[in-house]
């Protein structure tokens, strides 16, 4: 993939991300904090099982070899 | 950006596929919320009209101020329904707005039933209106009207609407840039594999593919780089093929037109150069006809041209027959040609011409490399099958050059290649009969002590090991 590609593809994710948030945050927490904090939230619950399947995945690999 | 066919197909889909899911979910959810409030709106509203048609049902003037005070409270509107089926305000005025009225609903009312809807007015408000007959004495006012405005639902509903449209765009925008990285990586090993068999159409089979995985596409490289490397291997061969072809056929062909050129011009002292100069005309004639019976019949096998006539066969038989035709050159050269048949053999299948013109082509080379010494053929059982062996006392092959001597036109002695005769061809054609015929062939040899060839065929499955046919 080229830089152009990645670029574009990011930014179509952090734009998707961002909808998502704002409306979520919405009905009287429209504020940076918030959108900050749920981000966060939904970093570490996507964070948590990639994590996870990584660990199983060196572990497994590790075994098998 | 650019976006390949495939990535942009895959991406199509996925895409189509995203669309469809946000839109049934948001049509669901918007559908969820809407049931939800109006749900709530007729249960609320049910609930107020219930309580004024029992405060009316007291018909005081204490009940009236308080059924006012709590219109007032509960954001709803309170219209008596008089006998006559006019609607009234609460203060006994007619009200100028019917257009929230509905006739069947105010039969509904004066026949004795409770009737609810939702209506609009003529600004496109929606209200949820309950009509509660009363249970009194008094005949005049025989039912009430609540009229409750959907004003704040509606833009609760507009605002959760729009949240929702933007959620769904947020999610179609994040599903796009996912499936803009996952079309690429996805299509990527097509399009290099693609790159790489247009490369090799056009006649590049260097190329190789790097592959990282080991799904079906990682095999489908794998087989793409074996089919590279089988047709460089290929070219490879059918360049020293026709290098080889071009040369053997024109060393004959250069002393033919030299000696023919000699003679023509007269450039002869005597008869007996003369008759020499024939031999040597005749001798390579000969062999120019061989190799190129030996070509037309490589290139047979090779085109699997040639049917194969499989019949049951004695090889003792073929060996004798062989024998006999090398019989006189063995002689010439003072070789003792000796056979060792003693062993039971059972009979193999086999094609009796191919076979007979594998043993001449092993003789012949066994002769053509001996210059003292024996040459023995031996026909012997043994656990893998049976074995037919050519022994030689001659030259012998170096061991680096063995695994190459059933290369076509492959010489060991390439110096003297044109004293000691023979096309090249020879043991490729061996090898090649043998292994058609489910046979396979071994060589062992020294350089100065000789050579043996051993051609294994496997015993056949309807005969037993004792050489008899079941």
């Amino acid at each position: 993939m080229k830089k152009m590609d990645w670029f574009f593809s990011l930014f179509l994710i952090i734009i998707g991300l961002t909808c998502l948030f704002f409306s979520a945050d919405a009905f009287g927490h429209e504020s940076f904090l918030t959108f900050g904090i749920t981000f966060f939230k939904v970093c570490m619950w996507t964070a948590c099982p990639v994590i996870l399947f990584v660990i199983l995945y060196i572990w497994f690999v590790y075994r098998r070899k | 950006m650019t976006m390949n066919r495939i990535g942009l197909k895959l991406g199509a889909v996925f895409i189509a596929l995203i669309i469809v899911i946000l839109l049934s979910l948001g049509i669901a959810v918007d559908r969820l919320f809407t049931n939800f409030y109006n749900e709530q709106m007729r249960s609320d509203t049910r609930e107020i009209a219930a309580h004024f048609a029992a405060m009316a049902e007291s018909n005081d003037t204490f009940s009236q101020s308080m059924i006012r005070a709590f219109a007032e409270f509960s954001e709803v509107r309170v219209f008596w329904l008089s006998a006559d089926g006019k609607v009234q305000t609460l203060s006994g005025k007619s009200h100028p707005d019917r257009s929230w009225i509905k006739a069947d609903a105010t039969r509904r009312l004066l026949s004795g039933h409770p009737a609810e809807y939702q209506a609009s007015d003529a600004q496109g408000h929606h209200f949820y209106v309950v009509g509660q007959p009363l249970k009194t004495s008094q005949r005049t006012r025989p039912a009430i009207y609540i009229v409750s405005s959907m004003k704040k639902i509606d833009a609760s509903l507009q605002r959760l609407r729009n949240l929702l449209i933007l959620s769904g765009l947020g999610a179609f925008l994040l599903a796009l840039g996912m499936i803009l990285i996952m079309s690429k990586l996805l299509s990527r090993p097509l399009l290099d594999m693609q790159k790489m068999t247009e490369k090799m159409a056009q006649g590049d089979w260097d190329v190789r593919l790097r592959i990282g995985s080991n799904d079906e596409i990682g095999r489908l490289g794998h087989s793409i780089n074996g089919l590279a490397a089988s047709l460089q291997r290929y070219r490879d061969t059918r360049r020293a093929f026709f290098s080889n072809i071009s040369h053997e056929l024109r060393t004959p062909i250069t002393y033919l037109q030299g000696y023919a050129k000699v003679l023509s011009d007269g450039f002869v002292d005597s008869d007996k150069e003369k008759k020499q100069y024939l031999s040597i005309i005749y001798q390579e004639s000969v062999r120019l006809e061989h190799l190129i019976r030996d070509l037309f019949d490589l290139a047979k096998m090779e085109e699997g041209q040639t049917t194969l006539v499989r019949e049951w066969l004695d090889l003792k038989e073929v060996i004798q027959t062989a024998i006999q035709k090398v019989k006189l050159k063995a002689e010439k050269k003072r070789l003792s040609l000796q056979t060792n048949l003693h062993d039971p053999i059972p009979f193999i299948r086999g094609d009796r011409k191919r076979m007979e013109q594998v043993l001449l082509n092993l003789l012949d080379n066994a002769i053509r490399y001996t210059e003292k010494g024996n040459i023995l053929v031996q026909l012997t059982r043994k656990k893998e099958g049976i074995v037919l062996s050519v022994s030689d006392t001659g030259i012998g092959i170096p061991k680096d050059e063995v695994p190459y001597i059933f290369d076509r036109f492959y010489r060991v002695e390439k110096s003297r290649a044109r004293e000691y005769g023979g096309t090249g061809l020879g043991l490729s054609i061996v090898k090649k009969y043998v292994e058609r015929q489910g046979g396979k062939v071994q060589v062992d040899s020294e350089p100065g002590r000789g050579t043996t060839f051993r051609l294994i065929f496997p015993y056949e499955e309807k005969q037993g090991q004792d050489g008899t046919k079941s």
